[in-house]
């Protein structure tokens, strides 16, 4: 038989191979988030008049009413971009936005839209882009083989928060669970809250309210699998049973020792826990990261136990 | 389109959040079955597969019954899967990865013996390296038994440019199997 015909044969086959049954677990959980990603976002932009915040002075003194004039995306374009909870952002303008929100010193009249829109939503703009500091961290890490991918869902916490949110994360946690939790927090959080085994709900990603590093975080962090992230949440906000710790170490262990790196699991889970704690720390690591130039260096500069 | 199928379509595009899952639980399994084709592994079948839903529920109530609804569901999954590839497959330093990993799946393998098995997997590896649009054709065409017609309005590309998929893609994975 040629192999024309043995290739023919064999994807016909795959074809002809029967039902494959879905889990049911799948099933659900595709199931809830397509329900959830019918919800309309929470703060949505649309029908917000002129005191959405595009038209302010700026605090650094750029008048962005006059800089809408002169950019060629509308307030309603940017908004859609901004609106994650159906849209993803423009990479091009994320990479932008990483390396220049938090200082506003390129002028760039689309990162600082970009930052007033987010202003607007009483979201921090140096958290956020502390956030993606970590974020480029994480990026990094992931590329030179380091466990640092896991940073980005660690650093996510509370930055996103508007600042006018006091909710809980309880409360966040609820609002998502409720019929009626219209809510991008919670729309966001319902991607990563459930617990694939056991159904149960846990705090892992609820922090993604304009979506802007949801893209971003699927992109690079997708070899952390989803119990990884789990055990490590639960490991660092204490939720976690000694025993699960204990497992959980011994495979972040294993997991430092294949990318060769000079700490111990402790010391590494120590130095996450420090960084979730402190979320100044981030913006720090980002800027100390933009000199040093390597992760490795940052991190025996500033993730060691004390 | 059986009218059960079509009454919970239109009560899904009107928000009705019963529906919607009634359809999706519907249309899961040949979701999936597309999917796994593409991924060869159950892990990042259901990814694309969660992806599709996604998008399912977001673009349905832009559904104007002007296509089959298979047609139009087996886009939201063959788009999920090209993003899939395009976001998982690529290295960091932009060459594509080729999957070591690939499941030879469910196939029923009675009658295959070693050699046949073996030759099975290494097509599945290769058609990891047929370029995005090639592998959609094959899949659709030659796995799933679709038209090219059919193919060609879930690729949104005329039906030529389907049979020209399909052409290059078999003389390509040839070429890739005889080395």
């Amino acid at each position: 038989m040629s192999i024309t015909d043995r290739l023919i044969k064999v994807l016909e086959q795959a074809g002809r191979g029967g039902a494959i049954e879905p889990r049911p677990e799948a099933v659900n959980r595709a199931v809830d988030l397509a329900i959830a990603a019918t919800l309309p976002p929470r703060n949505s932009f649309q029908g917000i008049g002129d005191n959405s915040g595009l038209n302010r002075r700026d605090p650094s003194g750029v008048d962005l009413k006059h800089q809408k004039k002169e950019n060629k995306m509308t307030r309603s374009g940017l908004a859609e971009q901004l609106n994650g909870a159906s849209q993803e952002l423009d990479p091009a303008l994320l990479s932008l936005a990483m390396t220049n929100v938090s200082s506003k010193r390129s002028g760039s009249a689309e990162v600082l839209k970009i930052a007033a829109e987010m202003e607007s939503r009483g979201i921090n703009v140096a958290g956020c882009c502390a956030v993606l500091t970590v974020l480029m961290l994480g990026i990094r890490a992931l590329e030179t083989g380091a466990p640092g991918n896991l940073i980005p869902i660690v650093a996510l916490d509370r930055l996103f928060l508007p600042a006018n949110d006091s909710r809980t994360r309880d409360q966040i946690v609820e609002a998502a669970l409720n019929a009626d939790g219209r809510d991008a927090l919670a729309l966001h959080m319902m991607l990563a809250m459930r617990d694939p085994e056991t159904g149960e709900i846990t705090h892992l990603v609820d922090f993604l309210p304009v979506g802007l590093v949801q893209n971003k975080l699927t992109t690079y962090d997708s070899s952390a699998s989803g119990e990884q992230m789990l055990h490590l949440c639960r490991a660092l906000t204490g939720g976690e049973s000694p025993e699960a710790k204990a497992r959980f170490l011994t495979r972040l262990a294993a997991a430092i020792e294949d990318c060769g790196l000079p700490y111990t699991a402790e010391e590494v889970l120590a130095a996450f826990t420090k960084v979730y704690l402190q979320p100044g720390l981030y913006l720090n690591l980002g800027n100390q990261l933009k000199e040093a130039g390597d992760l490795q260096v940052v991190l025996a500069q500033n993730l060691k136990l004390e | 389109m059986a009218y059960e199928q079509k009454k919970t379509i239109i009560a899904a595009q009107s928000g009705d959040k019963q529906e919607l899952e009634r359809l999706i639980r519907m249309n899961y399994t040949k979701m999936y079955r597309i999917a796994y084709q593409w991924a060869r592994n159950h892990h990042d079948a259901e990814d694309i597969t969660q992806d599709a839903c996604i998008r399912l529920a977001r673009y349905l109530p832009g559904f104007l019954f002007q296509s089959e609804f298979d047609s139009w569901l087996y886009r939201m999954v063959v788009n999920a899967a090209l993003d899939w590839h395009t976001r998982d497959k690529i290295a960091p330093n932009g060459t594509t990865e080729l999957n070591e990993e690939v499941e030879t799946g469910y196939m029923d393998w009675v009658g295959y013996n070693a050699e046949d098995r073996v030759f099975a997997h290494e097509v599945f590896r290769y058609m990891d390296k047929l370029p995005a649009n090639q592998k959609s054709a094959l899949i659709l065409v030659l796995v799933e038994g679709l038209s090219h017609k059919q193919a060609a309005e879930i690729m949104e590309c005329k039906e030529s440019t389907v049979s020209w998929y399909i052409f290059e893609a078999r003389k390509n994975l040839e070429e890739l199997l005889k080395k």
